[in-house]
């Protein structure tokens, strides 16, 4: 071994031990272990109904056995992704057709989870909702109550909790890494009309619900809810009022759904989360952050980073960590699964998330399913969030201030 | 893909086109997501690291795709190849609709064809929309498909320069694509023991933006002077060549 072989095998070695020394807090969860079929029904066969069925298809024993939309062409569309599934117009004729599901991913638009989940439920199935799992309240109630009298799993897919850059980064946050909280910031932001085409006027509700003031939610709800859920998960707090308004910047085609909001929601010990979303310009993304008196941590969905402040103690593992420049920061990029990558001297091939967001929750869900793994987004905080959302939504549209019933959010 | 799209919608419209557009582009960045070799949360190296040791199903679509390239490669005497440069292939079950790679070093690079699967998918999208009189899209400027017909014309003409030529193709309801193997000599020639070092330009029309794109990387691989068998597999497939050599061949 020359001189220089024997300082990279230290160099390694040290960076592995650093590494190894945070022990489980850096490792993946194991991963599923498919092995019998795991039947699934899936209602709602729009972009991100189409995109679940491209992540089932990672999982041999996963079989989409029926589908159901009522528009066509997203029937057919999703068809082509899921050979051998059947297709219906409307989740009740895929339920009757296919008692034997051992699953029913709901992903139809936000005003029309309820029905089908509560469906699913009757019928003896796991229930998977896209967040919000509702658009009211009273909706929502209905699922935590069914869900809380039954033993079938109901997962909300809130994919923070899923994401394995976010759990390292929840660990850290948790160990205390950023010190005090002074504030919670986030964003949203991706230029889109929110609209899709539409070749039968009949189609028209069923396809632009997302810009239809009677059913939307809005950004807060159908994008904030993501958002809120992270910060409720990391700090185990909600907002007790928020404040809001918003406007029509870009998309001045008589919707009356701002594409433009801002919003400030105050927790009871005084500190502030302002989130802002837009679909009017796409500039910084969607992150949330979190500000502390050691540090920051920016969580980007396949990225993240803690930023150390000056004054903040150096721990021995920082040495050996990777880092980014993020703007005019430096960041310690959060990476999963540091531990076996610094051990094979790949740190920097962690970079990124190995899979999706959505495979993650995807493979929670499948877990619980079959495992009987701790369910990641239970109906109850689901509900939670989405009460924060519904709240933002009631600021924006009046630009009042919005009082968050502590009672009422912790009944559900 | 790592490379700009560009779409050009004609129609009365311009909130249902937009709303179309965008169908379009998230189909393009949906596709780059799942072939691109680069990102490994992608469909294509969860293939590399799972299809190895499990046959893993495929979409319709990719499956078409995977069929559309082993055919290309079948026909062009592997001029053209998704696992150039890697050891094994990838075999697919029909009936099944999966794929499976023969060696765990397999590795896709869909380089050569994603562009021309993208906008078809796009294309695809596009048609749904009856407000759509015309479009053309293309990416990287060395693939387009055309729809329709632009205004006051029979025909969306594109020009296809060269360094001292500039030809113009008429496109209606068909797509071109355009392969070089001068300047950045991007193109590898996957046959054992061979290189790509015969300069020459080939661009295609064809049916489909895919098998434009996967022939005209063949295309320039093989050079002008082609084997009867691919001239006749071009004609079966309704692939019409643009052949030219920048340099001679060695």
């Amino acid at each position: 071994m020359t001189a220089s072989d024997r300082r990279q095998f230290l160099r390694t070695s040290l960076g592995a031990a650093a590494a190894v020394s945070l022990g489980s807090q850096l490792e993946l969860a194991p991963a599923l272990n498919l092995r019998q079929s795991f039947k699934v029904g899936l209602v709602g066969c729009g972009r991100q109904g189409r995109t679940i069925l491209t992540e089932l298809a990672k999982w041999p024993a996963v079989e989409v056995v029926g589908l159901a939309d009522p528009v066509e062409s997203r029937r057919k569309s999703a068809l082509r992704r899921a050979k051998g599934a059947v297709g219906y117009t409307g989740h009740a004729e895929l339920l009757s057709a296919h008692t034997d599901l051992d699953a029913v991913i709901v992903a139809s638009p936000t005003h029309l989870h309820t029905e089908p989940a509560l469906a699913a439920f009757a019928a003896g199935h796991h229930v998977y909702c896209e967040a919000p799992m509702a658009h009211t309240l009273d909706d929502a109630k209905r699922l935590a109550e069914a869900a809380k009298n039954s033993s079938k799993v109901f997962q909300v897919g809130q994919l923070g909790r899923v994401n394995p850059i976010y759990n390292l980064a929840w660990k850290f946050y948790r160990s205390g890494s950023i010190g005090d909280l002074v504030a919670l910031r986030s964003r949203s932001a991706e230029k889109t009309t929110w609209t899709t085409p539409v070749r039968d006027p009949a189609d028209q509700k069923a396809l632009n619900w997302r810009t239809d003031a009677e059913v939307s939610l809005g950004l807060p709800g159908e994008l904030g809810v993501h958002q809120f859920d992270v910060f409720h998960w990391f700090t185990g707090e909600y907002p007790t009022s928020v404040r809001g308004n918003g406007s029509i910047r870009l998309h001045k085609d008589g919707r009356q759904v701002p594409d433009t909001v801002s919003t400030s929601l105050r927790y009871a010990d005084g500190t502030q989360l302002g989130w802002e979303a837009t679909i009017a310009n796409s500039f910084d993304g969607s992150y949330e952050q979190f500000e502390g008196h050691m540090g920051t941590f920016k969580l980007g969905w396949t990225h993240g980073w803690l930023f150390k402040e000056a004054d903040s103690p150096t721990q021995g593992w920082e040495v050996y960590a990777n880092r980014q420049s993020v703007g005019n920061e430096q960041g310690i990029t959060l990476i999963a699964d540091a531990t076996k990558l610094a051990a094979q001297n790949k740190l920097k091939d962690g970079i990124g998330l190995p899979e999706s967001s959505l495979w993650y929750g995807l493979e929670a869900f499948i877990k619980s399913c079959t495992e009987g793994a701790e369910v990641a987004c239970t109906a109850a905080e689901g509900a939670r969030s989405l009460m924060v959302a519904l709240a933002a939504t009631e600021a924006v549209r009046t630009g009042e201030e919005v009082a968050i019933d502590a009672d009422v959010l912790n009944s559900l | 893909m790592a490379t700009r799209f560009e779409l050009v919608l004609v129609g009365d419209s311009e909130r249902e086109l937009r709303a179309a557009g965008e169908a379009a582009v998230a189909e393009i960045e949906e596709v780059a997501l799942r072939l691109n070799r680069f990102d490994r949360a992608s469909f294509a190296r969860f293939l590399e690291r799972e299809a190895c040791s499990h046959p893993v199903r495929l979409d319709q679509d990719l499956y078409d795709l995977f069929e559309l390239c082993l055919e290309v490669e079948e026909e062009s005497a592997g001029a053209f190849s998704i696992t150039h440069g890697s050891p094994g292939g990838f075999l697919l079950d029909p009936e099944a609709s999966t794929v499976r790679l023969s060696d765990s070093e397999t590795r896709l690079d869909f380089g050569a064809v994603a562009k021309g699967f993208a906008l078809d998918l796009a294309a695809d999208e596009l048609r749904e929309c009856p407000a759509l009189e015309a479009a053309l899209l293309h990416g990287g400027t060395s693939t387009a498909i055309a729809l329709g017909t632009p205004p006051m014309s029979d025909a969306w003409k594109l020009s296809v320069r060269l360094a001292d030529d500039a030809r113009v193709v008429q496109l209606t309801d068909r797509a071109l694509s355009a392969s070089a193997q001068a300047g950045r000599q991007h193109i590898a020639d996957p046959r054992p023991g061979r290189t790509a070092d015969a300069a020459t330009f080939a661009a295609v029309t064809a049916p489909t933006a895919a098998l434009a794109d996967a022939w005209s990387t063949a295309l320039a691989v093989l050079g002008t002077d082609l084997p009867p068998g691919v001239r006749a597999a071009l004609q079966a497939h309704d692939v019409a060549p643009i052949q030219r050599a920048l340099t001679p061949a060695p």
